[in-house]
């Protein structure tokens, strides 16, 4: 369930930061490019990462990283400087999609398991994403990867109260 | 990365509604993911080289005939059902199975398998399979420049190098090569003659003669048809920009008479389309600055739409390619007159210039008594509160404003406070149409009636405009 949680969160913060792009920079082919370009190199930097931090750290960072980059665009709308800065935190963001699959790869039996829940949680979470940015516009912005990130805190801790009392640790 | 480039123009060219197609082409993308890593474990190298044909029969398939078989599953099941909806539906589903069992459903099979026989160093194989999507995104950036057919022979080839890594047999990989080799070296023709098709039967036998060109860009798949009477037509994404017919009397009052109001305004035009707005006017304006998106719509249209849009005997015009929305925000010129010449808004890109938003920027760039010209491009009376909407959304944006009735149709022109209209007799009167005696002038006090209640259109609602 974490790891479809995962998935539908980083699906939210993507696609909020495809739709900061349309609504607040520029809707041309190449910035959606240079969107994604930012995202693998993020996400590059996040599998080749040594596992020192908590991945709630890196989550939240990623989250920091989007709300950082709206208020500026917010702020600053359709400026051609913020574009790049945009990127930077697009590869910030992009690390803890990396980063989850190194952290998380020992938890399950079968890597195929990891990668096939975090997927369809991504699944999940593009369909919403596609259906509510249409219909709540910037409320998907300014809330989509925080509800992302919010269920899966609330879905951690309730897996953290479920465990016997002993084998409580601060790991999700 | 670069199947999922050439699939999502394929497929927003079959089905009208843009967003849907887009929804239905992610949708499969992803699932097919999680199928392929589902039987990841339960695949072998024997099952992959025998279904490796298989999925490069499906892909060639999707590729040549989505366009034409999505509508043939729809014409059909209309018809048996006598429901559109139901028709457009099967299309949908029919599609979306195609997509997800023959496209990343194969892909998605490696790395689990490799990472779990290579004793799980999930950190090296992922890298190399993300540093692959990198490349295939920069690769992307030059293969868009060059005709769309290179694009295809370069996915066939690295499928086929996958398939020879993959243990298919010399046999295979020399008919594999052999078909991609004829398939994309007459892919053009191909294309032309499954869209004349495609379009022979939505236009009618009668009207539409056939497709003599066809550009696929970043944006759009670009296509030009000739009609019976000899004359063209611009299709952009499967959507008909222009037919000279209908063009008339858009052009008229989006651009020739809003620009007579002024005098010798300069122009700031946003999309391009045909241009046949820039040759209403480009004898009597300062300036025009034509901005649109994607060059390649500007290149065609000013070869095949030359006699409306006259821009090679005109030479007070400049090209910007840019986003209609970036542009107004970024340039420091303002307007005597701006033009809305932006397709309606089916999918989130051109919606968001729909929106209070934009019409704010737009605003913003008018000089004190610049004027902006926009269509409503839907009938007033119709069962779409569309055409509604957008006048809602004008009058709380601009200061003073009047419209146009034409035949059911509305267009507006608005302006600052500083802007005075003269009374609706003289503006009657400046109309040079053939239908002037049928023409209500609806001033701001009638257009604040009309649109009493309606909502507005922002970037929060995009979603009831595109599927109104």
């Amino acid at each position: 369930m974490l790891a479809f949680l995962i998935g539908n969160y980083f699906a939210l913060l993507q696609f909020a930061y495809y739709f900061l792009f349309e609504a607040f920079l520029t809707s041309r082919a190449i910035s959606y490019f240079i969107s994604i370009f930012f995202w693998l190199v993020g996400f590059l930097i996040g599998l080749n990462l040594k596992k020192r931090l908590s991945l709630k750290t890196v989550l939240l960072f990623s989250a920091a990283a989007f709300y950082i980059s709206l208020l500026i665009n917010v702020l600053v709308p359709f400026n051609k400087n913020v574009f790049f800065i945009t990127g930077i935190f697009i590869s910030a963001s992009g690390i803890a999609p990396g980063y989850f699959f190194i952290y998380s790869k020992e938890m399950f039996t079968k890597v195929k398991q990891l990668f096939f829940h975090e997927n369809n949680g991504f699944v999940f979470g593009t369909l919403i994403s596609l259906v509510l940015v249409l219909f709540a516009g910037r409320w998907v912005l300014y809330l989509g990867p925080l509800t992302g990130i919010m269920l899966f805190f609330l879905e951690s801790f309730y897996e953290y109260l479920n465990l016997p009392i002993n084998n409580r640790t601060d790991e999700v | 990365m670069l199947f999922n480039f050439i699939m999502v123009h394929h497929i927003t060219v079959s089905f009208k509604e843009i967003e849907l197609a887009v929804i239905l082409f992610t949708l499969s993308y992803f699932t097919g993911i999680s199928i392929g890593y589902f039987f990841s474990d339960k695949i072998d190298v024997k099952l992959i080289r025998i279904l490796t044909p298989v999925y490069f029969i499906i892909q060639l398939l999707l590729v040549a005939s989505v366009q034409t078989a999505s509508y043939f599953i729809f014409d059909y099941f209309r018809d048996l059902t006598g429901s559109a909806d139901f028709g457009t539906l099967t299309a949908f589903v029919v599609v979306f199975f195609f997509l997800l069992l023959g496209g990343t459903s194969m892909y998605s099979v490696f790395l689990p398998n490799i990472i779990e026989s290579e004793n799980k160093d999930l950190k090296h194989f992922y890298s190399v399979e993300i540093a692959g999507s990198i490349l295939g995104l920069a690769l992307l950036i030059p293969l868009t420049q060059f005709n769309h057919s290179y694009m295809l022979a370069f996915y066939f080839l690295l499928f086929i190098i996958i398939a020879y890594f993959t243990g298919s047999s010399y046999k295979s990989i020399i008919v594999f090569s052999v078909i991609t080799i004829f398939f994309t070296y007459n892919f053009d023709l191909l294309d032309k003659s499954t869209s004349t098709i495609f379009y022979k039967n939505r236009y009618g036998k009668d009207y539409v003669s056939e497709i003599v060109f066809i550009k696929y860009t970043p944006y759009h798949k670009i296509e030009i048809a000739e009609l019976r009477d000899g004359e063209f037509m611009l299709i952009l994404n499967g959507k008909r920009q222009f037919a000279e017919g209908s063009h008339y009397t858009y052009s008229y009052f989006v651009a020739e008479y809003s620009a007579r109001l002024i005098g010798n305004p300069t122009v700031c035009l946003m999309g391009c389309g045909s241009m046949s707005t820039v040759g209403r006017i480009g004898g009597f304006s300062k300036h025009i600055d034509i901005v649109d998106l994607d060059e390649a719509v500007f290149d065609v249209s000013k070869k095949y739409f030359a006699k409306y849009n006259k821009l090679n005997s005109l030479n007070n015009w400049s090209f910007v390619a840019d986003d209609a929305k970036h542009y107004i925000a970024n340039t420091n010129q303002k307007y005597d007159l701006i033009l809305h010449d932006i397709p309606p808004a089916r999918s989130r890109q051109t919606a968001l210039t729909y929106t209070r938003e934009f019409f704010q920027l737009v605003k913003s760039r008018l000089t004190a008594n610049g004027l902006f010209s926009i269509s409503s491009l839907t009938p007033l009376k119709s069962k779409s509160k569309y055409g509604l909407r957008m006048l809602a959304t004008l009058c709380s944006v601009f200061d003073n404003y009047f419209a146009l009735l034409v035949n059911n149709d509305v267009y507006f022109y608005g302006g600052l406070n500083s802007l005075k209209f003269p009374g609706a007799p003289n503006l009657t009167r400046l109309i040079d149409h053939p239908k002037k005696n049928e023409i209500v002038v609806l001033s701001k006090r009638e257009l604040d009636q009309l649109v009493e209640g309606v909502d507005v259109i922002t970037i929060n609602n995009l979603g009831n405009l595109i599927f109104e």
